[in-house]
Order: structure tokens, then sequence, then C-alpha cells
């Protein structure tokens, strides 16, 4: 016997809708294996990382003021600001702030940091430079953020002089 | 006399021609017939539908493709191991059973940092997704499949993710299963 041909056809159909449906079967079926497929896209909101320490920013201080640091960050972070010098204040110069000092951070959940030197010391030209370091940890986690800069106090006398401040690329 | 025989045998054989000639020329009588028609009404062609649709986005997705957004899925400051979750429900909206598909890309800065996982049955934790099943089910005509989607910050993400930004994209695919 000659094998049978199955074919899908709705109970009931006429022959003659059955042809038809032959005939469209013929001009419009995808072939044996093919399939219909449907789809779509969704799209999440945004997702976006710690951003650590932004915005950061160390004016050149008018003489005779301190000098600020400041940097945006999400909350939550504890920032340590370090200060370096080439020149350790002495007895008729010295720090306008308890900290930051070198050997003494400034830890701090705020975004400032506000450093200085004065002197009582008439003859004083000395030239305070050095660097400042501000790192802030991540409230989870293991990440930080640092950010890093040049601080400058150079005394012409006890009332004149120069201050500026930088911050590195 | 003889002329009067011939004249009605005459008129016989042109009658007998006559009558030959008639039946050949009315032959077509032999080929005439009857037709009718009947209208084959109350029968009906058509096409099944496939249609994958969700509930839980901003657009159901109805009728072939379509976009629509995931506002529930998102991270704000986020740091290595932190996640958030959503949950939407897929629909077979059709008339046709299909295996549903959910793959997700990355977009955007983040995403070589991006952790995503897809659970069919799953459920939504808040953060993440726990329980069911990675595999989808078949699911036929009017049937429908709750999926947990969770993105998550890789734990060991270098320094360097910080501060990337993107979004996560998920395609939605219906495959008609036959039978």
């Amino acid at each position: 016997m000659r094998p049978t041909t199955l074919r899908a056809t709705a109970a009931g159909t006429s022959g003659f809708v059955r042809g038809v449906a032959g005939m469209l079967g013929v001009a419009g079926a995808p072939a044996a294996d093919a399939y219909w497929t449907d789809g779509g896209t969704l799209t999440s909101g945004t997702v976006a990382t710690w951003p650590g320490i932004t915005a950061v920013a160390c004016p050149n201080p008018a003489w005779g003021t301190n000098h600020v640091l400041t940097w945006t960050a999400p909350g939550g972070g504890t920032a340590t600001v370090a200060l370096t010098t080439t020149v350790e204040p002495a007895v008729l110069s010295f720090w306008t702030q308890p900290a930051p000092r070198p050997g003494t951070p400034l830890v701090t959940t705020g975004t400032t940091a506000t450093w200085g030197i004065s002197t009582i010391n008439a003859l004083e030209t000395t030239d305070f430079r050095g660097t400042w370091t501000v790192t802030l940890a991540a409230p989870t986690g293991t990440w930080t953020s640092t950010r890093s800069g040049t601080w400058q106090i150079d005394f012409a006398s006890s009332t004149s002089g120069t201050a500026a401040c930088t911050v590195n690329p | 006399m003889r002329e009067g025989r011939r004249t009605r045998a005459g008129r016989r054989t042109l009658l007998a021609g006559s009558l030959a000639l008639g039946l050949i020329a009315g032959g077509g009588v032999a080929w005439a017939y009857w037709t009718t028609q009947v209208g084959a009404t109350g029968r009906s062609v058509a096409s099944g539908t496939l249609d994958l649709t969700v509930t839980g986005a901003s657009g159901a997705l109805a009728g072939p493709g379509g976009t629509a957004t995931l506002s529930g899925l998102t991270l704000a400051n986020a740091t290595p191991g932190a996640s958030d979750a959503v949950a939407f429900t897929i629909n077979n909206a059709g008339t046709s059973s299909f295996t549903p598909s959910v793959t997700t890309t990355g977009t955007g800065t983040v995403a070589p940092y991006l952790v995503t996982t897809v659970r069919y049955d799953g459920v939504f934790a808040g953060t993440t997704c726990t329980g069911g099943s990675t595999t989808a089910p078949v699911l036929a005509p009017g049937a429908t499949v709750p999926v947990c989607v969770s993105v998550a910050i890789a734990s060991g993400a270098p320094a360097t993710a910080q501060n990337t930004a993107g979004t996560v994209t998920l395609a939605l695919q219906a495959v008609q299963v036959s039978g």
C-alpha cells in the first residue's frame, strides 16, 4: 500500500473548504519546520553604580584665608582628608584648624575640609607647600574613591604672600 | 410516369437529407447541459494567532512586537553585590501554544559589570529572585507564567566600574509550539 499522507484538517469542513485551505497552505504556509514567533522588548530603569567623589574643588584662597576643599558624594560614605607639607609650622607659625594636618587626617561624613597656616612672625618668609588627598569609602563593599591635589602658602611677610590650591586631573 | 416517381423519390431523398443535416446541425443539443450553483456559505478559513503579552510593565506588548518599560528595575549608587529585582507576567493571548524566553542585555558603561538572572515561576523577594526555574514552560492559549528578573553589580567589579550607568534590556520571544 502506498503510505498515507496525514493532513491536518478541521473536522466537518467540506472538500471545497479543504481544497481552499490546501491552496492557501500551498500559497502561504511556511515550510514544514517553520513556526510563528512573537516578541517585544522591555527596558529597565536606570542602573547606576556608586559615583564616588565628584565635583572636587579647591580654589585659590585669598591671602589670609583658609584653604577650602569641597567635593560631592552620595550620602552614607565616610571621607578622609590627609595633608602633607614640606615644612611644618613652628611656634610662630601654626595651623589654623585642628584637622586636617599632616599625621592628623580629617575623618568626616561631610563634604568639606578646611586648613590654613597663620603666623605671628614679623619676618616670616616660609613657603609651606604640600599635597592633599581625599578618600571616600563606599557605604558598603570595598570600593573607595580618591582625589588629590596640591596646596601652598608662600609668605612674603607676616601679612602678605600668595596661596594656591590645585586639583589633580 | 418515371418523372413523377423520380420526383417523389427526390422529395424523399431531400427530406432524408434535410433530417440528417438537421441532426448534424442540431447535434449541439446532444452536448448541452444544465447548470446550477450552490454557495458554500457558513464556512470560514481562519489562521490562529500567536500573541505574547505582559502584565506588570508600562505596556502590554499586545500584537506583534512592541516595547515597554520596567521602571521598577533600577539601581542607584550601586556597589558590588547590590541588586534589584522586578516581577512581571507573560501571558499567552493567542490561540497557539508557545514557549517564551527572556534574554537580558546590559547597555551603557555599566553593562560589563552587570549580572542578571531570569526565573520563570520565580519568587520576587524585594531585591532578588528565588525559586522557580531558568527553563521556561510551554504556555497554552490563555496560560500565564510569572517571571522574576534581577540585576546586580558583580561582586568582583573593579573600581573602574564606579560612576557607570546604563539599562537592562529584556528581549521577550514566544516561539510557537507545534501540535
